[in-house]
């Protein structure tokens, strides 16, 4: 019996609590933020341009895959198209928090949807397996972020790369990091662990054949499958 | 400083997908009837989708990566702080990528 009374808000305290358990985000989203800005740099946008795609589009993979190109002089289409490639996993993360988001007003949904990134959705998550119902427990991560990310794209555009070699510090596992931390509270609660188990084993194979946004995508739609075929209404009870 | 039409337009386009994909499901879901059986299937998506960020660099990784995944879940089922679970993992990989692992 889940009791879900709906008590689902987005508090200033629960924003806290959120920026506060997603501290580390502050890190990975600089380090991400650096070498975005380094890019961007060298591919010939302004400062004001590259600080302006971070705080719009506020997506590192994308960012950096469309900058990468800048050279050969993208259209509009074809970046748009990275993005959503890059980021179509995004779908599946924020479909699978209607159950959570859904009871609050359109404009409170909006905003940790808005800054919806792996990380914050991983401390989130986690947060929300041990009872936590503030919706800041998932915008608090991302606000950290964030703030990292566009206060790095600057700096890295400015001064080129700060932290020389920031895999020494381990710093670019901090995402798989949350991610692993967030994994293993929900494999501890789940009921029914196949679904995973078996998203696992398409996630091996699709990077196997190809390597980029398609083994998450190919999880969650997996898992989405799975789930719900083997639901069963007397186990529900 | 400066901002360019051209440039400013792909920013503009970049955005418009970027916030496609982080409303769209949420939005979509609105739709969808709330059933027990859709429910069970959008609650298995969060541990699947982490597995699969996970275990990508992981595969490509090595040793320094596994590590730090086992002290990452290691540290969160010995009920430490997830913060500090976090850093244990960060310090995990780091140390073993200065043995030169």
């Amino acid at each position: 019996m889940t009791s879900q009374v709906s008590s689902v808000m987005l508090t200033p305290a629960g924003v806290g609590r959120g920026l506060l358990a997603g501290l580390p985000m502050l890190g990975s989203g600089f380090v991400y933020g650096l070498a975005f800005g380094t890019l961007a740099a060298s591919a010939g946008l302004s400062l004001l341009e590259s600080v302006l795609m971070s705080v719009l589009v506020f997506s590192g993979t994308a960012q950096i895959a469309v900058v990468q190109i800048w050279q050969s002089q993208p259209g509009a289409i074809a970046a748009a198209l990275i993005v959503l490639v890059a980021n179509i996993r995004y779908v599946l993360l924020s479909a699978s928090l209607r159950p959570w988001l859904g009871d609050l007003p359109a404009w409170k949904a909006m905003l940790p949807l808005t800054f919806l990134v792996d990380g914050a959705y991983a401390a989130g998550m986690r947060a929300r397996a041990n009872g936590e119902t503030d919706a800041g427990a998932l915008l608090g991560p991302s606000l950290a972020s964030f703030s990292g990310w566009v206060a790095a794209t600057g700096l890295g555009y400015m001064s080129g790369q700060l932290i020389a070699n920031p895999k020494a510090f381990g710093l670019d596992f901090v995402v798989v990091a949350f991610c692993a931390a967030a994994a293993t509270v929900m494999a501890k609660g789940a009921r029914d662990l196949v679904p995973a188990l078996i998203a696992a084993a398409v996630v091996v194979l699709v990077d196997r054949l190809s390597p980029g946004p398609w083994a998450v995508i190919a999880a969650g739609v997996t898992a989405v499958l799975v789930g719900a075929a083997r639901h069963r209404p007397e186990a529900a009870a | 400083m400066s901002l360019d039409t051209r440039t400013l337009t792909i920013i503009l386009a970049m955005t418009a997908a970027a916030a496609f994909c982080r409303y769209s499901g949420f939005a979509f879901m609105r739709f969808v009837p709330m059933t027990p059986r859709i429910r069970a299937g959008l609650d298995a998506i969060p541990l699947a989708v982490m597995l699969g960020i996970v275990l990508p660099p992981a595969l490509r990784g090595g040793l320094p990566e596994w590590i730090g995944l086992a002290v990452t879940a290691a540290a969160v089922l010995l009920r430490l702080n997830e913060l500090i679970a976090i850093l244990c993992g960060m310090g995990a990989v780091a140390l073993v990528r200065a043995f030169g692992l």
